[in-house]
């Protein structure tokens, strides 16, 4: 082979090796894992076959966990997509004011949440945080807030949807933007209901960015860490606790990194799975140029 | 149909003043081509019609009524914009029928009507497709399509074909035409390109700088311009302007007379001097054969000039006299305002456009 032949792939071999190194290896490492026993210290580790997936689809820990965390994307991807477009509609205007209000909300995505989940956790106390405060102002009963199997992974929510919702509005309004001005035009030519005109123009013109917001969100909230971490710890009675710190849990808690990878994989293959599921069935829907 | 009436409108975006005190009449059924250099403010008097821009000063009136304060939809007006805003997320059908859909007509109206439009239009074939897998010239009858189906009283039109390239435009202009003896609908239609004014418009309305230079039909513009900006605007290659103090042979005792203009293709090209017009020595410095036609670039004492003429090309560097008839000379004040002087036409001579040279 010539040096002709080799040049491109001697290019991109430093971010070959990175991506192999960092990325791919992980991944298989963990597959393998998954298949043995072992308690992160001992130096050997014995194939044990499928028992860790025997074991995990077996456990009803496992399963409350898995709804935990579909409940918790569910809700905190739908009313952070609802809240933030309502925002940007509302933000879609150029003032200063509305430039720093949305700064303002903005702010949370780029706050570390370690430090911001300690905040949540003391505004949410149910005897002297400021959430029970407010309520009691208007005079509503209180909440428990994160101390009630009822209300905690609500609470989560609450944190998850504050958290993303500023990037979301922040993406919708780009979204916003780049809609042509004269379709809006066109649409007050044509008697268009303000109902009309964000039904069959803003929507529709909006899927790309709905879309992409949504992949996002879903991902990134399936792997809810941080707050569950600090705030919960998975409780009162496993009721908040999901799939990554589930995995965290049996790995670095309970040493059992065969079983924890099992779960990753787990967690692995369903991530995977919706994201070529919206890519396959979705950006279908969504691609009209 | 309707007449449209503009009084005394002033538009300002911030401080800066777009158009000023502009009065204009546009006659009900009639083809009206608003016209001038980029920037001059067509599209915001037309947006101003179409209600998609608020007047800062002064009133529209539809039919002798007032309607600044009626939004657009409720103007009774369509309007066709320059990059068509069709919907791209509706099919054509789709897109012809929101309008409808929005002013609540039945479903069985909608289709026989929509079915009426495509026809006119041609694009039966269409119907279920999205805009962005047309042609230009079919999203631009889409755009007619969803303006014409609403019926309106006035057609706005915003530099329709100048994303076409040019063999299509000069089909569309003539459906254009067509289309508004079918209708006999008032259109008002915005373009820079003065052969498009010319050729469609029955009234040209020339703007420059927010304010009206002239408007009437379009021969008149040419045979009659108002002042200097109208007399450069009309006409391929414009007309000749030359400072009358730098043409010695031109006898006047006329003091307000600055300017002397003629056109290019009423200048005749001859041996020797002629009767009953200006003469003018001159020598051809420069010439572009186009095939039809010749335009020869001349100098007289360092004046340059243009002319224009169809006859068998003439060589460069020849020394000819440039004749021009005294009925097609124009005279312009210090304002660059046309003025009549009577004195020229008196001695007219009907001498026509040519060349009278001997090889
Ligand atoms: N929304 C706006 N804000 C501020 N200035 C504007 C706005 N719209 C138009 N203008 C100004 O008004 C003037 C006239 O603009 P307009 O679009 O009417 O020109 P035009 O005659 O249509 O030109 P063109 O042939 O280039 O389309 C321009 O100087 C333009 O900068
Ligand atoms: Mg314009």
């Amino acid at each position: 082979m010539s040096l002709n032949t080799l040049r491109p792939y001697l290019m991109v071999a430093p971010s070959l090796i990175i991506f192999l190194l960092f990325f791919i290896y992980p991944i298989f490492y963990m597959i393998y894992l998954s298949f043995t026993s072992w308690n992160l210290i001992s130096p050997d580790k014995t194939f044990v076959g499928v028992a860790n997936y025997v074991e995990l689809f077996q456990s009803q820990d496992f399963r409350q966990v898995f709804f935990n965390t579909v409940i918790y994307t569910v809700l905190t991807v739908f009313l952070s997509l609802t809240v933030a477009l309502l925002l940007a509609l509302w933000l879609n205007k150029s003032s200063a004011i509305y430039g720093i209000v949305q700064g303002a909300i903005f702010s949370p995505y780029i706050i570390s949440l370690v430090s911001v989940s300690l905040l949540w956790m003391w505004m949410m106390d149910p005897q002297y945080g400021l959430l029970n405060w407010v309520l009691n102002l208007f005079h509503l009963p209180p909440s428990p807030w994160l101390t009630h199997t009822d209300t905690a992974l609500l609470s989560l929510v609450v944190v998850g949807v504050w958290k993303i919702v500023g990037y979301n509005a922040l993406v919708f309004i780009a979204g916003l933007q780049s809609i042509p001005k004269d379709l809006y035009e066109a649409a007050a030519l044509d008697e268009a209901s303000q109902w009309a005109t964000f039904a069959r123009i803003t929507l529709p013109m909006l899927s790309p960015t709905l879309f992409f917001l949504l992949v996002v969100n879903t991902i990134a909230s399936f792997q809810v860490f941080d707050t569950v971490q600090i705030m919960t710890q998975g409780g009162p009675v496993n009721s908040t606790n999901m799939l990554v710190y589930y995995i965290y849990e049996y790995g670095f808690d309970f040493f059992k990194i065969g079983y924890a990878s099992a779960a990753g994989v787990v967690l692995l293959v369903i991530v995977g799975v919706m994201t070529v599921f919206h890519f396959r069935f979705m950006a279908k829907r969504v691609h009209y140029r | 149909m309707a007449a449209i009436e503009l009084k005394d409108v002033s538009k300002r975006f911030g401080n800066q003043t777009v158009i000023r005190n502009l009065n204009l009449w546009v006659e009900d059924g009639s083809f009206t081509v608003l016209v001038g250099p980029s920037g001059c403010g067509k599209s915001t008097t037309l947006r101003m019609i179409a209600g998609l821009e608020q007047v800062s000063d002064g009133e529209i009136r539809m039919n002798g009524d007032p309607i600044n304060h009626l939004p657009p939809g409720k103007r009774d007006v369509a309007m066709v914009f320059q990059n068509y805003a069709l919907y791209p997320t509706m099919t054509v059908r789709e897109n012809i029928e929101f309008g409808l859909k929005n002013k609540k007509v039945p479903k069985k109206e909608r289709q026989q009507l929509i079915e009426e439009i495509t026809a006119v239009v041609g694009l039966e074939a269409y119907l279920d497709r999205k805009p962005s897998t047309l042609s230009g010239g079919q999203r631009q009858r889409v755009a007619l399509a969803r303006a014409m189906v609403k019926k309106p009283k006035v057609f706005l039109m915003d530099e329709p074909l100048s994303n076409l390239d040019a063999k299509l435009r000069a089909q569309m202009r003539t459906e254009l035409i067509e289309l508004h003896k079918k209708l006999g609908t008032t259109f008002i239609y915005v373009t820079h390109d003065q052969v498009e004014a010319m050729s469609m418009g029955d009234k040209i309305v020339i703007m420059n700088e927010g304010e009206i230079q002239q408007a009437t039909e379009p021969m008149e513009i040419y045979q009659q311009p108002a002042n200097l900006f109208t007399a450069l605007f009309i006409g391929t290659p414009p007309m000749n302007i030359i400072e009358k103090d730098k043409i010695p042979q031109l006898h006047s005792h006329n003091k307000d007379i600055v300017y002397v203009g003629f056109r290019p293709e009423k200048v005749v090209l001859s041996n020797e001097p002629l009767e009953g017009g200006l003469t003018l020595p001159a020598e051809i410095v420069n010439r572009e054969i186009l095939g039809h036609e010749t335009i020869y670039q001349m100098e007289m004492s360092g004046i340059p000039f243009k002319v224009k003429h169809y006859d068998h090309p003439l060589e460069e560097g020849m020394r000819l006299f440039a004749y021009i008839a005294y009925k097609n000379l124009y005279f312009f004040d210090r304002e660059g305002r046309r003025m009549e002087v009577e004195e020229n036409k008196a001695d007219l001579q009907t001498v026509a456009g040519g060349v009278r040279v001997c090889p």
